[in-house]
């Protein structure tokens, strides 16, 4: 009830010029919501952003996930305080970490141009330059949420039974050989989980740009759902938002099935 | 103020009402015998915000409607930027409060929304209570869709210390154009401060309300009858041609688009002038710097004396559950609101719609009172502000219609003209929604 009826009903909406106010006097216009989306130079422009994000994200976020867990899984100083350092960040809400990295990237008066300001006479802007806006957007999610990949990397190698290292060690495979041939295998699986739950989460990137930089400077961290958001709420275009949400969907299905098939193929 | 001004169309209705539905719809949904409440729902931050709750304290502590229940106010507050969104989320769920605050420039998009004042309020009769440009701000196709509550045109604030410091005469602030391009360039030559900024928030609305200014005070026109835009005349090319300029070659704004760039500036002491509305003074007065105020009719070439201006009013939102009474009740608590409260102008700085508010002591003895409330009046009194349009469709504050502006601002864009042509294109498609 919570979720189908919901999804039937937005894809109800996006097949009308839906009338919030008189919902049974919305007109019916067939796909012309899809058809306009199409047609539409700023939906183009938030998928690139969308995409680009991702590009940005993802990697970063698996592999520096990763590199944290075996890291600490080592035996170095201080590895429990580190794991809790590592793990912080994705307690916070999206609220008080837009607030930390606005003061980080301010052009004015942030952390890093405070800094920069000793050895260059002009830093730039990290929000406000349509280059580096978006990556400036994608390393502080990767601050942000790889906490939660790092939790599941741990786990994952901590239950890699050591018998299979000593083997390794005994026929005398080196680090890079032991990571490659048994550290990787034997995780792939999260690892498989961590790219697909993350590809999803980070399509539907809103609230960063949204707080941050309200997709500007000049569209540059523009993305569907922030689109999608503006349409709907802001624009109160409810039919035209659900067609959106619906190819949003569309490609997340996608993109998981690929997954899967990579996920099918290896077992 | 008393019941009798209930109009004698809702009295009917009314009546009509008990007598189909019983005793069940006096009872309403929180109304009844022990009072009603009723809920209003506003958008003031910064300084303005707790002159608002003291406003709604004072109600409820005071009771001061002549009528025999317990009337009180909830009033529930929503950061400016999510206000409308949520406020049209939730009429579309056909649960909205009872008493909204609502920009002029929403009354004939959200005339589905809303339901007009004058079905339940003698409009004829409260109508002398405010001053006519008022007024005409609430009137929609001869309706009272709203009661107002205020006018809050811009105007120029600007550092005295930074003026000194330039060589410039603190209390002689520019007039026009050659003096006003004259403290720009001696601020950016004498001193290490920036001199100008289109609006202390960097944002698109705010750049649009200096911008606007200085196109119709050129003699431009920003949308004909049809509401087509017609801002990229040869006033907004000039206008736009003067914004690149101003953070290009005149050295008078860094290039940027970061928010709220101009209000760390200028609050910190950095920069020389800004354009703002009147709400500015709250914040202000509680900064530390010697700053003061000048009529913004500043535009190179200038034809006529323009300013933009908006104002609040109060609307009762459509809800199909509430009572006639209640609605009754609702447009008094708004008619209270909107005339009972010099603080309103007296400590949040906006110019209250009520006559009377005018000439009371509260009003005339505001500590900026010299410095903005009268400089505003006499702009006021000299018919100066236009108003933000009031357009038929889409959002008329939405930051996505202005970006365009703020982009120009920041040279994000390769010439000022190429903005432009985005900005009509903008704004055309959010009037064709």
């Amino acid at each position: 009830m919570f979720l189908v009826w919901p999804a039937l009903k937005g894809f109800y909406m996006s097949l009308h010029n839906w009338d919030p106010f008189v919902p049974s006097e919305s007109e019916f216009i067939g796909l012309d919501n899809y058809i306009e989306l199409f047609n539409d130079p700023v939906f183009w422009d938030a998928m690139k952003g969308t995409i680009y994000f991702v590009a940005l994200s993802v990697p970063l976020l698996v592999i520096v996930g990763l590199g944290l867990a075996l890291g600490v899984n080592k035996n170095v100083k201080g590895k429990r305080v580190l794991r809790a350092i590592y793990f912080s960040p994705y307690i916070l809400t999206v609220a008080v970490v837009t607030l930390i990295w606005s003061e980080v990237y301010s052009e004015s008066y942030g952390l890093i141009n405070h800094y920069l300001g000793y050895v260059m006479s002009d830093p730039p802007g990290w929000l406000t330059s349509t280059e580096l806006a978006m990556p400036a957007l994608a390393f502080m999610t990767v601050w942000w949420l790889v906490g939660f990949n790092f939790v599941i990397f741990l786990a994952a190698r901590q239950s890699v039974p050591e018998r299979l290292y000593e083997a390794a060690r005994l026929d005398g495979a080196s680090t890079w050989r032991a990571f490659k041939d048994v550290t990787l295998p034997q995780m792939r699986n999260s690892i498989l989980f961590v790219v697909i739950i993350q590809f999803i989460l980070q399509f539907q990137v809103f609230a960063q740009p949204f707080v941050l930089t309200t997709g500007g400077p000049r569209g540059s961290t523009d993305t569907l759902v922030y689109y999608l958001y503006r349409s709907a709420f802001s624009q109160h275009q409810y039919g035209y938002g659900a067609a959106i949400g619906y190819v949003l969907v569309m490609i997340l299905v996608l993109i998981a099935i690929i997954n899967f098939k990579v996920i099918g193929t290896n077992d | 103020m008393t019941r009798d001004r209930i109009s004698t169309k809702s009295r009917r209705r009314f009546i009509q009402s008990v007598g189909a539905t019983g005793a069940v719809s006096l009872a309403g949904c929180t109304g009844g015998s022990s009072g009603y409440t009723i809920s209003f729902w506003e958008l003031f931050s910064g300084g303005e915000g707790p002159v608002m709750e003291d406003i709604v304290q004072k109600f409820n502590d005071e009771q001061p409607l002549d009528v025999d229940e317990e009337v009180k106010i909830d009033r529930q507050r929503t950061p400016w930027d999510q206000y409308y969104n949520n406020l049209y989320t939730t009429l579309a769920g056909g649960s909205g409060p009872d008493l909204a605050v609502m920009h002029a420039a929403y009354l004939r998009a959200w005339d589905d929304t809303i339901v007009p004042m004058d079905n339940y309020i003698d409009t004829e009769e409260i109508e002398g209570d405010y001053l006519d440009n008022h007024w005409d701000l609430v009137s929609v196709e001869d309706e009272t869709r709203a009661l107002p509550m205020d006018l809050h045109p811009v105007g120029m604030y600007y550092n005295k210390g930074i003026f000194e410091e330039a060589g410039l005469d603190p209390e002689s602030p520019p007039t026009n154009w050659e003096e006003f391009q004259a403290a720009g360039n001696a601020i950016a030559e004498e001193t290490d401060k920036s001199a100008f900024s289109q609006t202390p928030y960097n944002d698109g609305f705010g750049s649009w309300r200096t911008w606007s200014t200085l196109v119709k005070q050129q003699g431009g026109e920003l949308f004909d009858s049809d509401w087509n835009p017609t801002f990229d005349g040869q006033a907004g090319q000039e206008t736009s041609e003067l914004f690149w300029d101003m953070t290009g070659d005149m050295e008078w704004s860094s290039q940027t688009t970061e928010a709220d760039w101009g209000a760390n500036a200028f609050e910190n002491g950095n920069l020389g002038m800004t354009m703002n509305g009147t709400w500015y003074v709250a914040t202000l007065e509680e900064s530390d710097i010697d700053w003061g105020f000048f009529k913004p009719t500043i535009a190179p070439n200038k034809t006529q004396d323009q300013v933009w201006a908006d104002g609040h009013t109060i609307v009762l939102p459509g809800n199909q559950n509430r009572s006639d009474e209640k609605s009754e009740i609702a447009a008094e608590v708004a008619h209270w609101l909107t005339t009972e409260n010099p603080e309103w102008g007296a400590r949040a700085g906006h110019l209250p719609a009520a006559a009377d508010i005018r000439e009371s002591d509260v009003f005339q003895n505001a500590s900026f009172y010299d410095k903005t409330l009268s400089k505003y009046l006499e702009m006021a009194e000299d018919d100066m502000y236009f108003y933000h349009p009031k357009v038929p469709n889409g959002d008329p504050n939405s930051e996505s219609w202005y970006q365009w502006l703020l982009d120009m601002w920041g040279h994000n864009y390769g010439s000022p003209q190429e903005a432009l042509d985005d900005g009509v294109s903008e704004i055309s498609n959010g009037l064709e929604e």
